[in-house]
């Protein structure tokens, strides 16, 4: 490896030249080692994001814009009017509505609360928190599924002060955003919440001491002074809470299933909906299609919150 | 820590596009890897790959005795149950990569009984037509048929005949309706239901909400809803006297109805079968849901008995069908002679459909009926006339209700269902499964007409 010492300052490669050989080692290793270190690694993340996210990107966009072979489904543009394009979308943008709102305010106020707690403490909440989140997707459906059927809820009482007698009551069509959504605040919120408090973790101790001795209280400390240094993990949040939600898949197939196929369809969600056209008509287009809408949905909004949380900006 | 977060969703990253390059991936390395071996073991010959599901291992037991020299590769997959989609993502992939001898499919056993208009049609094309290689007096006598006939092509067999029948529970009918017949006509039958709401509140005269009961009520009353009349042509319509005389009638007696299906939590704890003085079914619905060591908590044997369903409301004696397995060849095999002799065998021997401990429905091949038919003494109030009415239903079946490349049952069970659950009747749902099919139709390329 030839390039630690190319990219070293033409004075400093003089000096290591003059040096003894145990004076150089003292001199050059961190910069040298690290440096091949980290191109390996990030050659490894660039091999897989080429891979697994770029060439598919390609490819999708590829067969989206080219026209299908007869009999092969719709185009690009006749996608936007296939009569379960719009549902799909509509009870995608429900759902997220619910979740990021719900998801940013409570991980926010938890992890605010749980910050002023003594750390002992504060540790067992953080690990109560993050336990639904050790559930993988499928498996907390699952328990969810269980928790939502009347007739084997060991909260079915919570279910009957709404009036909901059987599953069917509680899957019906209007309630689904909210149930995906209450899914994904326990599996993720846990997660997010540990990712906060190590950033809460990192606000220097002399900051929030002068600001007690400067006679703000507990609550002032928390909106005034946490809250905006942790706006940046807020924003990631975000990103990428929004890139994962608007691909929701496994909930609503696995609610599908599990509900013996009533009340939610086989392409309840947009990325359902490309699965089904691929795999049950062989309309590839048409999902490489609908992919590439979710492709730019995500990146259009993630643009915004980049550039309107000044995600990275620094200070 | 992000990868925590997002592993839910990891399933699809990025739409399906990744998802088909992995499996595509995954399924020609298997595949190769699956034919260097099969190649080492047996040099000489492709072994003939069947798809089975659970059910039929008893199948391929009896197969193996009595074949034991035949070079068969047996692959258990999911049946296609419940519709999962199996077959359709697996042609669809074989399609893309070519199919291959002794890795691919030749033969496959598929649970749901719509799926050769769905594998048999465009945009697959992919089952091969019987005709040539099964001889028309085995074809003949094949009860069923109607959903494997498809633009005069035989592109499946039928295992089982799952024909509707009259199911009564006689110690609760004798109770309910002293000195009366279970009912022979739809009006009976929505008045025998108001008599039940009046008198009886908590019995039922049929279960309604199913996905599957499309095929209950409108193709037992002839609704031209889901009929093919031509290549990649339907006729549907909702608005035909066919469809809105059964589902007023349904209306009429709703509250007589169970919306939990039999497959439910609810109808085992509950013990809803133990509440239908009447159930319109399927024949194999009479061992399966009833019996008290079903596991589906019912009345037990000796209780329920076989009737005729009601006659059409235009006085047509015909039946409805629900579930029922289909033997499939593809249409890429390199041993059509084979395959198909492996499918007549399943179809018709006698060591495998007339004995029931092997299979569990009434065998669609008649000369097999009756010895599995006898199998059922002792299970039923009235065995003979039970059987009769079996036997009878089982040719009943009316043959506008087609096989098609979308389901009705999933369409169903989305559109009519939370209706019905919020509250609102089969007619009015009517209209949004025909609007819902048309949909589904033209979208797979159909045409869609609303008259002949």
């Amino acid at each position: 490896m030839t390039l630690p010492s190319a990219t070293a300052a033409p004075g400093e490669r003089a000096r290591a030249r003059r040096g003894s050989r145990g004076e150089r080692t003292r001199e050059r290793p961190p910069a040298g080692t690290s440096r091949t270190a980290g191109y390996f690694f990030v050659a490894l993340y660039v091999g897989l994001l080429l891979l697994l996210g770029i060439v598919p990107v390609v490819y999708a966009i590829y067969l989206a814009l080219s026209p299908p072979a007869a009999n092969g489904g719709p185009d690009f543009i006749s996608t936007f009017s296939d009569y379960r394009f719009v549902p799909a979308f509509e009870h995608v943008v429900e759902f997220m509505a619910f979740w990021l709102v719900s998801q940013t305010v409570l991980v926010v106020a938890l992890v605010l609360m749980l910050h002023n707690l003594t750390s002992r403490v504060g540790a067992v909440y953080r690990f109560l928190f993050y336990i639904p989140g050790a559930l993988a997707g499928a498996a907390s459906v699952i328990v969810w599924l269980f928790m939502l059927d009347p007739s084997a809820s060991p909260f079915a009482f919570v279910l009957h002060w709404f009036g909901y007698a059987q599953f069917n009551n509680t899957i019906a069509p209007a309630n689904l955003p909210v149930i995906f959504a209450i899914m994904a605040f326990w599996t993720g919120a846990g997660g997010w919440i540990v990712v906060m408090y190590g950033a809460l973790n990192n606000i220097p101790h002399e900051l929030l001491e002068s600001a007690q001795m400067d006679g703000a209280n507990a609550f002032h400390t928390a909106l005034r002074i946490k809250l905006p240094l942790i706006r940046k993990w807020v924003v990631y949040m975000l990103v990428l809470s929004f890139a994962g939600g608007t691909q929701l898949f496994v909930e609503p197939a696995v609610l599908g299933t599990a509900s013996l196929g009533v009340g939610i369809s086989k392409f309840w969600s947009p990325n359902q909906l490309a699965w089904f056209v691929a795999s049950q008509y062989s309309y590839y287009n048409q999902a490489a299609a609908i992919s590439v809408d979710l492709l730019v949905f995500g990146l259009v909004v993630a643009a915004v919150l980049v550039w309107r949380g000044r995600l990275f900006e620094v200070e | 820590m992000k990868s925590s977060i997002s592993r839910k969703f990891r399933a699809l990253p990025l739409g399906a596009c990744v998802a088909i390059v992995a499996v595509v991936a995954a399924g020609a390395a298997t595949g190769s890897a699956a034919g260097a071996s099969a190649a080492s073991a047996k040099a000489s010959s492709t072994p003939l790959v069947v798809w089975y599901d659970a059910a039929r291992a008893a199948y391929v037991k009896v197969y193996k005795a009595t074949h034991p020299h035949a070079n068969v590769k047996w692959v258990l997959y999911s049946g296609d149950n419940n519709g999962d989609g199996t077959l359709q993502s697996k042609f669809s992939l074989y399609n893309r990569v070519g199919w291959k001898a002794g890795v691919s499919p030749d033969v496959v056993f598929d649970e749901e009984n719509y799926e050769a208009g769905w594998l048999g049609l465009p945009p697959f094309n992919d089952l091969l037509d019987l005709t040539p290689y099964i001889s028309k007096s085995v074809l003949n006598n094949i009860e069923g048929m109607s959903l494997c006939t498809i633009n005069g092509k035989v592109l499946c067999t039928r295992n089982d005949n799952a024909a509707n029948v009259l199911w009564v529970n006689t110690d609760l009918f004798a109770k309910f309706f002293p000195g009366q017949q279970p009912p022979t006509t739809w009006d009976q039958y929505a008045a025998d239901g108001q008599s039940l709401i009046k008198n009886h509140p908590g019995y039922y005269i049929g279960e309604f909400g199913q996905p599957w009961d499309a095929e209950t009520y409108l193709w037992g009353n002839e609704c031209p809803i889901n009929q093919a009349i031509g290549l990649q042509k339907l006729l549907s319509n909702p608005a035909s006297p066919n469809c809105t005389k059964i589902a007023s009638l349904i209306d009429s007696a709703l509250g007589a109805f169970t919306h939990d299906g039999p497959f439910t939590t609810a109808w085992v704890s509950n013990k809803t079968a133990q509440h239908m003085v009447m159930d319109v079914g399927a024949i194999w619905q009479g061992t399966a849901i009833y019996p008290s060591g079903s596991g589906s908590n019912g009345p037990g044997t000796n209780v329920m008995a076989a009737y005729p369903t009601p006659a059409a409301t235009n006085g047509a004696h015909v039946t409805g069908a629900i579930g029922g397995g289909l033997w499939m060849v593809t249409s890429h095999t390199t041993q059509p002679k084979a395959a198909a002799a492996l499918v007549a065998y399943m179809t018709t021997s006698p060591k495998i459909q007339s004995d029931p401990t092997v299979t569990q429905g009434l065998p669609a091949y008649k000369p097999d009926q009756d010895k599995w038919l006898s199998s059922l003494n002792g299970v039923f109030a009235n065995p003979t006339e039970t059987i009769a009415t079996i036997k009878q239903a089982a040719s009943q079946i009316w043959g506008g209700w087609s096989a098609v490349p979308w389901s009705v049952e999933s369409i169903f069970g989305n559109t009519v269902t939370p209706g019905l659950v919020a509250g609102g009747t089969f007619t009015s749902a009517l209209a949004t499964l025909g609007g819902n099919i048309k949909s589904a139709a033209q979208s797979a390329g159909w045409q869609v007409v609303s008259n002949k």
